[in-house]
């Protein structure tokens, strides 16, 4: 039989258990906006706390809640949370009746896609430089959204669109056998705009004939930059704005053109990366919320959700 | 890699996380406990014994499902988030916890069963004086079995936004930083074992000897 | 429904994954069995340095898989490549090998194997032709669990860049679509459940019915 010490030990147990859990329930301010926010965001010099600053407010530690980026956009959805970070062409903004907060003071550096690829496999095939580069100039920032937006919200594959993208402006080769020579890995991150711009080169090279092992959706900035390094892969889209900020911890540079230069020149010069030519379209950093929580605050810029807060702290 | 982000992540980050995991586990297994205790009793009575080989094979073929597959399939139903993801992890750690039951209750020596009945003690003092006390020791395993499961599901969790140390361990992967991913998995297993050992401590202290 | 949407349009793409998913476990499921079976075989009359093994194991298998696989890719030899999934795998599947092959082995009959010295047998042809053959029910139980084991672990490499399954999933939750998920989600339970009842079947068809009896008598 269970006797009275045993019952004790188990009491304690659950009370202890308990306690854990409701530990966690019930903390923060009621109607302190919460945030989400992907680490890589909140750890970065440039990130969260960065905004905070120029614009003088605090969302507070205890309201900001770090996810993946492609879960905010459902966050605020469900209404998990009031304010998310997010990409300014997801389709999911427009599918989800979200806005983007203006960013009024400038904040967000310029964010322009090029093909960064390892100087190695160009040498080893100069020629892709002019293929490669026929993609860029016709990525402007009507189409790169349009084609997001293709995924997301027609649900249609990235594969899919990237084909008919190219079918459209007839880039496609009709190289029938495989050329020798190494395989040029093609990376990419995991989210719909870099899985259209992998798939790009992908299919355009493969077009032409060229040995590629597809590796997108690979993983993060970090994951690629040492994916390069070391050799896994040799050519992913990157953005100007994340190299200069995150890998060169330089200054934010709010011009495509001069951020272009600088990080092309570094890259080549202590990495051996070739940048090719950018996309005028640009992916930046936005702050998003409801677009109805956002009208019942009165909030539509950033500057706007700043003095809100401010406001609801005194 | 160095031991001072080593530190530094286990001062900084851990100890939130640590307190979001373990709130992940306990609400899970005790969900879990609550809900697979009686309904592994009410499957062990008589007039379920026809139909119990069939269910204790649901319960091995369900056992194959592997959990993140658990976790994802209620993302569409439930949506992200905590809550969510305690459901999913619940309904993960029932199965050990109902096999083990079944198991327990269902080995037991007989005689002593029939003695007691014989005696005259009613059909739910068996139960709760006799029963229960003998199948303890394995349906105890089973929650063990069911807790380490639920620390290392926990983990997965995060993918559905439920935080935890599932956020430190993908955040170090996404980020390429491996103090995190040390950290965090260092942590989770220090979790799945002290668990065990404290149930296998309890389960100890309960086992009933009949002289 | 969305999900039966999603399947046929993209079944040739999820026939890929699936093959990708199978070559994955194939290839560590036979690397597991021979280096696994190797080791309960030798460790098989040597209590110690079993249980320092099979510690080792379960000290493995209390790490989450996730960080197994995050762990491996930062150490260069392993990096990104399907090679440390291959090693993850084979790592989880130590324990359900080795301490079914250990303690099969260990539980054949003494009097048999006496009487096989008697009739002067060498040690060799008793293990060979006694020993494993008695303890094969039990190495396809381990083999069962391994196997199905794998193919949620498998599951996981996605995380590190393998192209399986997983993707459907880790996919469909990064870009809200649930029909992806879905989808993933019964993929991979279809797969784990058919490996387990395949492996089940097996065993029924290939070790000798006398031994399943008594392995059914014994209640597991």
């Amino acid at each position: 039989m269970i006797n009275i010490s045993k019952k004790i030990t188990i009491l304690t147990i659950l009370i202890i258990s308990f306690a854990i859990i409701f530990t966690g329930c019930g903390n923060g301010q009621e109607d302190m906006l919460e945030l989400a926010a992907s680490i890589e965001f909140l750890e970065r010099d440039d990130g969260i706390h960065a905004l905070e600053e120029e614009y003088g407010f605090e969302f507070g530690d205890d309201n900001i809640q770090t996810m993946e980026v492609g879960l905010s956009y459902s966050s605020l959805d469900e209404e998990e949370v009031d304010v998310a970070m997010g990409f300014a062409t997801d389709g999911r903004i427009p599918a989800f009746d979200l806005v983007i907060l203006e960013d009024d003071k400038n904040f967000f550096p310029v964010y322009n896609p090029a093909p960064t690829i390892n100087n190695e496999i160009l040498e080893e095939y100069p020629e892709l430089e002019e293929i490669i580069n026929q993609l860029p100039p016709l990525l402007d920032e009507e189409k790169l959204p349009q084609l997001n937006q293709e995924v997301d919200i027609e649900e249609r594959e990235p594969v899919d669109v990237a084909r008919e993208f190219l079918e459209e402006n007839e880039l496609l080769g009709d190289y029938e056998d495989e050329r020798d020579g190494p395989t040029i890995g093609i990376g990419s991150k995991a989210w719909t705009e870099q899985l259209i711009l992998g798939n790009l080169l992908v299919e355009l090279l493969e077009s032409h004939g060229y040995p590629v092992d597809d590796r997108t959706g690979l993983g993060e900035t970090p994951v690629l930059r040492n994916a390069m390094e070391s050799g896994e892969i040799d050519l992913y889209w990157e953005y100007t704005g994340t190299v200069l900020m995150t890998v060169m911890e330089d200054e934010e540079i709010t011009e495509a053109e001069e951020a272009y230069q600088r990080v092309k020149d570094w890259d080549e010069a202590e990495n051996d990366i070739i940048w090719l030519d950018y996309a005028s379209a640009n992916n930046t950093w936005t702050l998003m919320m409801l677009e109805e929580k956002a009208e019942e605050l009165g909030i539509e810029s950033i500057s706007d959700l700043a003095d809100h807060i401010n406001e609801l702290r005194n | 890699m160095t031991l001072q982000e080593i530190i530094d992540t286990l001062i900084n980050n851990a100890p939130s996380l640590v307190v979001e995991h373990l709130q992940l586990v306990f609400l899970s297994v005790g969900l879990a406990v609550l809900i697979a205790l009686p309904l592994g009793i009410l499957l062990s009575r008589e007039k379920f014994k026809p139909y119990l080989p069939t269910i204790i094979s649901f319960f091995n073929i369900a056992q194959g499902v592997p959990s993140l597959a658990v976790i994802a399939i209620f993302m569409p139903i439930l949506g992200i988030g905590f809550t969510s993801a305690v459901v999913a992890l619940t309904i993960y750690a029932l199965l050990p916890i109902i096999r083990n039951t079944l198991a327990g209750l269902g080995n037991l020596d007989q005689d002593i069963i029939e003695a007691a009945k014989g005696m005259g003690m009613p059909a739910g003092k068996v139960l709760l004086k006799i029963e229960l006390p003998l199948a303890l020791p394995v349906i105890i395993a089973g929650i063990q079995t069911a807790t380490v499961v639920t620390v290392g599901t926990a983990i997965l969790a995060d993918l559905i936004g439920a935080g935890g140390l599932g956020r430190m361990i993908f955040a170090g992967i996404s980020m390429f930083e491996p103090a995190r991913i040390l950290v965090g998995s260092l942590l989770s297993a220090i979790i799945a074992i002290s668990l065990d050992q404290a149930l296998k401590y309890i389960k100890t202290k309960l086992t009933v000897q009949f002289q | 429904m969305d999900t039966i949407e999603y399947f046929i349009d993209n079944s040739s793409h999820i026939a890929d994954l699936t093959i990708q998913h199978l070559i994955l476990i194939g290839i560590a499921i036979i690397l597991a069995l021979i280096i696994w079976v190797s080791v309960g075989v030798a460790i098989r009359n040597k209590d110690k340095t079993a249980n320092t093994i099979l510690s080792i194991g379960s000290l493995f298998m209390s790490i989450p898989s996730v960080a197994l696989y995050g762990i491996l890719v930062t150490i260069p030899f392993f990096g990104l490549r399907t090679r440390s999934a291959v090693f993850g795998l084979i790592l989880y599947s130590m324990i359900p090998i080795v301490r079914n092959v250990y303690t099969a082995l260990n539980e054949v009959d003494p009097s048999i194997i006496e009487a096989a010295k008697g009739m002067g047998m060498s040690e060799k042809q008793i293990l060979k032709e006694i020993q494993l053959p008695l303890a094969l029910p039990v190495i396809f139980a381990g083999v069962r669990v391994a196997l199905v084991m794998m193919v949620g672990i498998a599951t996981l490499a996605v995380f590190i860049g393998e192209q399986n399954l997983g993707q459907l999933i880790q996919q469909g939750i990064s870009r809200t679509r649930n029909d992806m998920v879905i989808t993933g989600a019964i993929m991979v339970s279809i797969i784990a459940i058919g490996v387990d009842l395949l492996i089940g079947y097996l065993k029924k068809k290939i070790v000798s019915p006398g031994l399943l009896f008594n392995e059914n008598q014994e209640g597991r």
